[in-house]
C-alpha cells in the first residue's frame, strides 16, 4: 500500500502544514517545522482551512507548543474562538447533563450519539468540536421523549400527533429540536439510518459508558462505535480531516478492540468495502498503523486503494470555498463502488442520481411522489424517503427554518455576542480579561 | 469568609465543568450558569485542585514549574483561593487540618 498518494503539488502548502498538525496530534508528538519550511505561509488561510475542516482548536493546541514559528497576532485570533469553542462546548455538556437527569427522572433509557462520544476517545475531549447533541431512544418511547425535551425548554414544529403515529416513526428516524434559552440544538433518533438500521433492537447493543467525569450513560461499545463512524466518514466522503481524527484517536486509545467483531458488524450491515475504505483513508490522512487482520483485508480489495486515493486527493484539493473538487458524475461512481453489492451499488446511483432532496418531495405531483416512493422502498429505504412519505400522509410541518436551525451553527465571535446568549457572552468577556 | 492557612485542604466544588485548550481552561458553574476563565498559571492551579491537595503542596508545585518569588507565590495563590471560594468555585474539603 502506497503511504501518500495525490498530486501533491496541486495541494496548498496550507493544507501540508495542518495535515501534518493533525498527524502530530494523532501520534501525541509535537510535528517537526522549521523556520524556512513555514516562510511565507498564509496564516490566516490556515486558521480558515483548520476550522473548516473542524479541527481548528485541535491545530490551535498543538501550534501553540510552537510559538516561535506562528505569528503573534494569529495565535491570539486563534486563542478568542479557542475560547469560544470552550464555552460551546460547555455549554453542550451542561445541557447533556440536564437532559440525563430528566430522561432518568422519567425511567426512559437515552443513548448519546457523535460529539460527546467521540470526545471521550480523544486525549484531550475538550479539543473534539461539536456543534449539537445527538440522542437516541427507543422507538416506543419517542412520544415520552419528546414530552421530555418540550418541558425542558425545547421546542420542534414535529406534533405530538405525528410523533406517535406508527407511520411517521417506521419510515422516518429523527427529529430536531431547538432550545431558544441556550442556542443547543438536540437531534432526537429513534433509529439509525439506512443502512445501519438492519438492526431493529439497537439498544441491546448499547453498554453503560463513562462519558465524562460524573457522567455515565447509554452509549456503543467500542466497535459498533467504529463501523458507525467509518459509515459516517464515508457518507460525507472522508471530507473533512476531523472525521479522520476520530478514527486515528478511537484506534490509538482503544488497543483491545475486537476486529472480528468489527468486520462481523460490517458484515451484518453490508457495509465491509465501506468499513475498509475508511480505514485505509484514515492510515493515509493520520499515519496511524492499522492492525493486520484490517491490512489484510485492504490488500485483497483491489477497489479499495484507489478509492482511498481518490477520497485523499479530494480532501486535499479541497479550498474552503469550493468544496469538493470532484465532478459529481465521479463522486456517484465512488460512493456506488464502494457498496459491497451491485444491488446497493444500484441504489446508491438512483439516491444520489434521481431522488429529490427533503423539501422537494413535497412538490412532486402525487402519482410521481408514490412512484417514487415505491421505488425508494424497493431499493431498500433512505431516510429522507421515510421522512418525506410521512410528511405528505401525515401532514406533518416542515423542519424548522434554516435560519432557526441553530444560531451557533456557524460560530463566530460576533454571533455569539450579538445573540444575547448572557452566558456565554459572559464567558468572552471573562476570558478576555484573563490572557 | 474562612481564612485559608497552608495546612487547609482545598478542592474544586461539585457542579463544575470545565474546558482545557491550549493552557487555558474555561469553567462553568452548572448552578449558576455563569463562566470563568483562568489563564495556563490558573490553569495549573485549577488541574491541581481536581483532587484536594493542600495549599502548601499546590505552593510547591508551583514553585517548581515556574520562576517565582516562594513568598510572592504564596501571596498570590492565597488570594487567588480566596478569589475562588468567593465565587464557589473551590471548597475546604477539611477544615481539621487548618
Amino acid at each position: 500500500m502506497s503511504d501518500t498518494s495525490g498530486p501533491v503539488s496541486e495541494r496548498s502548502r496550507e493544507f501540508d502544514v495542518l495535515l501534518e498538525v493533525v498527524r502530530a496530534y494523532s501520534h501525541g508528538i509535537k510535528p517537526i517545522f522549521s523556520s524556512e519550511g513555514l516562510a511565507g505561509l498564509r496564516w490566516q488561510y490556515l486558521a480558515v482551512m483548520a476550522a473548516y475542516h473542524n479541527v481548528g482548536v485541535l491545530a490551535f493546541e498543538v501550534l501553540t507548543e510552537l510559538p516561535h514559528l506562528c505569528p503573534a497576532d494569529v495565535l491570539l485570533d486563534w486563542q478568542l474562538l479557542a475560547r469560544v469553542h470552550s464555552a460551546r462546548v460547555l455549554a453542550l455538556r451542561a445541557q447533556l447533563r440536564l437532559l440525563e437527569n430528566a430522561f432518568r427522572q422519567q425511567g426512559i433509557p437515552l443513548l448519546v450519539m457523535k460529539g460527546p462520544a467521540i470526545a471521550r476517545f480523544y486525549r484531550q475531549p475538550s479539543l473534539r468540536a461539536y456543534g449539537d447533541l445527538d440522542l437516541l431512544v427507543q422507538p416506543e418511547d419517542v412520544s415520552r421523549a419528546r414530552s421530555v425535551l418540550i418541558n425542558t425548554g425545547f421546542c420542534t414544529t414535529e406534533s405530538e400527533h405525528t410523533m406517535k403515529s406508527r407511520m411517521y416513526l417506521t419510515l422516518a428516524s429523527e427529529a430536531g429540536f431547538f432550545s431558544k434559552n441556550t442556542g443547543v440544538c438536540v437531534d432526537l433518533h429513534w433509529s439509525l439510518d439506512y443502512p445501519l438500521n438492519r438492526y431493529r433492537h439497537i439498544f441491546g447493543l448499547a453498554q453503560k459508558s463513562k462519558i465524562e467525569e460524573g457522567l455515565t450513560m447509554l452509549s456503543f461499545p467500542v466497535e459498533m462505535t467504529l463501523v458507525l463512524y467509518l459509515f459516517n466518514g464515508w457518507r460525507d466522503h472522508w471530507r473533512s480531516l476531523s472525521l479522520s481524527v476520530d478514527i486515528a484517536q478511537i484506534l490509538e486509545r482503544c488497543p483491545n478492540i475486537d476486529w472480528n467483531r468489527v468486520f462481523e458488524l460490517a458484515s451484518e450491515l453490508h457495509i465491509e468495502r465501506i468499513v475498509l475504505l475508511g480505514l485505509e483513508v484514515v492510515r493515509r490522512t493520520t499515519r496511524i498503523v492499522l492492525p493486520s487482520e484490517a491490512s489484510r483485508r485492504i490488500l485483497q480489495e483491489h477497489t479499495i486503494e484507489r478509492l482511498a486515493s481518490t477520497a485523499f486527493d479530494q480532501v486535499a484539493l479541497r479550498l474552503p470555498d469550493v468544496g469538493l473538487a470532484l465532478p459529481y458524475h465521479a463522486a456517484i461512481s465512488w460512493y456506488a463502488q464502494s457498496r459491497d453489492s451491485l444491488w446497493d451499488s444500484l441504489s446508491q446511483i438512483w439516491y444520489m442520481s434521481c431522488a429529490p432532496k427533503l423539501e422537494d418531495w413535497e412538490k412532486l405531483p402525487l402519482p410521481s411522489f408514490f412512484l417514487m416512493c415505491t421505488w425508494s422502498l424497493l431499493t431498500k429505504p433512505f431516510p429522507i424517503v421515510g421522512k418525506a412519505l410521512a410528511r405528505r400522509v401525515m401532514g406533518s410541518p416542515r423542519l424548522l427554518p434554516s435560519d432557526q436551525a441553530c444560531p451557533y451553527a456557524k460560530w463566530t465571535v460576533h454571533d455569539v455576542i450579538n445573540a444575547g446568549n448572557k452566558e456565554l457572552s459572559r464567558a468572552l468577556k471573562v476570558a478576555s480579561q484573563n490572557p | 469568609m474562612v481564612e485559608l492557612g497552608m495546612n487547609t485542604l482545598v478542592s474544586v466544588s461539585e457542579g463544575k465543568i470545565s474546558s482545557s485548550v491550549a493552557g487555558e481552561v474555561v469553567i462553568l458553574d452548572l448552578d449558576k450558569c455563569e463562566y470563568f476563565g483562568f489563564n495556563p498559571v490558573g490553569a495549573t492551579v485549577w488541574g491541581l485542585l481536581q483532587q484536594p491537595e493542600t495549599v502548601e503542596s499546590i505552593h510547591q508545585a508551583l514553585v517548581a514549574e515556574y520562576d517565582v518569588d516562594g513568598e510572592q507565590c504564596k501571596k498570590d495563590l492565597l488570594r487567588l483561593l480566596q478569589d475562588l471560594m468567593k465565587h464557589g468555585l473551590v471548597q475546604i474539603s477539611n477544615e481539621a487540618c487548618n
